[in-house]
């Protein structure tokens, strides 16, 4: 589980937040940008998909849902896409009904059949910050967002979303780290986000949501939190700082696009949060000492081990285990005497320390195989 | 241990002495498989003589992961298992198994190398995946190192 880092994006230029939309995987991958139309990633490269942009003019800030075969975006910063919703099928726009009020620097999740967006700059009283796409109708919902209305991420479904931090105003904005959790009727506030933070992006679920980088007041992070359903902790950071990127992702893995650097530059590489697990394996390393050392003596016969390996004078059931001697008929020394043998089988040789010293210490044990 | 540790069963060292159960890692090595099971078994180097399946002390195969998806009983195979020696130091070596992009177990902790062409099937080492690994949500790919087992002497 972690970050990896895939092709760049074609361009740089004025990369502020687009949309991007997925189903997870890489072929389900739409991102628009401010300044150019749709485009897809074929697993190794990004592919320009030359359709139409969808509106005139600017338009970052936007939101978007669903998957490259089927997506829905609105909102956007501009002149004239506030309002502006379209569907994209995987090679054209069709224009959809407009908004029911402004919606730049929203967020959208949910599908192109019930899209949720929330989060709208041009909205100044904290009334009027969300809506609700029936797949034919966008709609406000009643329970209005009354947290900061402007960049903040949602995350989740139209009836089981999360969002997280956003500021209120534009040119002074005021960070926040308010969160709340959507049912499809009404918010419900939960813990903080660790911290007040605006233009971050997210992905995932309601329950297993993961908000990613942003601007922390005047720094921009690279810290990423995960939402489990109780508690916020922080996950691998992404590997570079940005905020006003894209993000995607219902679940199973997550991407991260573009953006910009704590400098305040255009930046093209793009991040794929992965819940795979690559082991990379340590070579093992076996150190054969003691006994191993018989190995590399010459000749094959060796003894493996004696069982216990210090036994008292009487002691019974004393086994030495061997390779490649004739145990039948062996015969074992201890200090120069023989022991009495009580039993052998193939690999061993059973004995009783019954004629040793009376004396503690170390003694040689030799053993002498069978003829 | 560490995710990617890779620790050799102390059976494994003493079966290598004993003709009898006879490893081939030369010319025409024997098919070593690479299995995962899951965190129910705690793995020590010391597991009393481990087996993939019955014939030893310790049957491994009994904490296997769910066989679903991508997951085939008894795992996939490490290609072309062998061993050099070069400079005194003896390598023994084998390729990675296909990874498993789906399955359905939650805990997989362990994988096994072990001799599949033996009766019993003998184990070989074991490999830390970390911690407990959900397989439902992702890849899972072992990288062994190179050599995937060193053998000095002391």
């Amino acid at each position: 589980m972690g970050w990896v880092t895939n092709a760049d994006f074609l361009s740089t230029r004025n990369s502020q937040r687009g949309c991007a939309t997925s189903a997870n995987t890489r072929s389900d991958i739409l991102w628009e940008t401010s300044e150019s139309g749709p485009h897809s990633y074929s697993g190794t490269a990004w592919i320009d998909e030359g359709s139409s942009y969808y509106g005139t003019g600017l338009s970052g800030g936007k939101g978007g849902c669903g998957a490259f075969s089927a997506a829905l975006i609105a909102g956007g910063y501009g002149t004239t896409q506030q309002l502006t919703s379209c569907l994209y099928d995987g090679s054209s726009y069709a224009g959809g009904p407009s908004l029911p009020q402004n919606m730049r620097y929203t967020w959208g999740c949910g599908t192109p059949s019930s899209g949720f967006w929330v989060f709208s700059m041009d909205d100044t009283t904290s009334s009027s910050n969300e809506a609700y796409f029936n797949g034919t109708t966008w709609s406000s919902k009643s329970a209005f967002y009354s947290g900061p209305h402007d960049r903040g991420v949602v995350i989740g479904t139209y009836d089981a979303a999360l969002a997280a931090a956003g500021a209120t105003g534009y040119t002074t904005p005021t960070h926040d780290d308010l969160s709340r959790t959507w049912n499809g009727t009404s918010w419900t506030s939960i813990t903080n986000y660790p911290t007040v933070n605006r233009n971050q992006s997210g992905f995932g679920t309601q329950g297993a949501a993961y908000v990613v980088a942003g601007e922390v007041t005047s720094t921009v992070t690279n810290a990423v939190y995960q939402w489990n359903g109780t508690s916020w902790a922080g996950e691998d950071n992404l590997p570079d700082s940005r905020d006003n990127h894209g993000g995607t992702g219902t679940g199973a893995g997550g991407w991260v696009i573009q953006g910009y650097t704590q400098a305040n530059s255009p930046a093209n590489p793009t991040y794929e949060w992965t819940f795979s697990r690559p082991v990379t394996c340590t070579s093992a390393t076996v150190t054969l000492t003691g006994a191993g050392l018989v190995l590399q003596q010459p000749g094959r016969a060796h003894i493996i081990s004696v069982v216990p390996d210090s036994f008292s004078d009487g002691q019974t059931g004393i086994v030495i285990n061997t390779r490649f001697i004739t145990t039948t008929g062996a015969t074992v020394y201890i200090a120069g005497v023989e022991q009495t043998v009580t039993g052998t089988t193939a690999d061993s040789i059973t004995f009783t320390a019954d004629k040793g010293t009376n004396e503690d210490g170390n003694y040689t044990l030799v053993v002498i195989e069978g003829p | 241990m560490a995710q990617g540790d890779v620790v050799v069963f102390d059976q494994f060292i003493a079966d290598l002495l004993d003709p009898d159960v006879g490893h081939d890692f030369g010319a025409t090595p024997h098919t070593v498989k690479c299995a995962v099971v899951d965190s129910t078994i705690a793995m020590v180097t010391t597991l009393a003589d481990p087996c993939w399946g019955s014939g030893g002390t310790t049957d491994v195969s009994a904490n296997e992961v769910t066989i679903a998806g991508d997951y085939a009983a008894g795992g996939n195979t490490c290609a072309s298992p062998n061993i050099s020696i070069v400079g005194g130091v003896i390598y023994l070596d084998w390729g990675d198994p296909t990874a498993w992009a789906t399955g359905t177990d939650t805990d997989a902790k362990w994988g096994i190398v072990y001799n599949d062409s033996l009766t019993p099937k003998k184990c070989i080492a074991y490999v830390d995946l970390g911690t407990a690994f959900d397989m439902s949500t992702g890849t899972l790919t072992i990288t062994f190192g190179t050599p995937a087992v060193t053998l000095n002497q002391g």
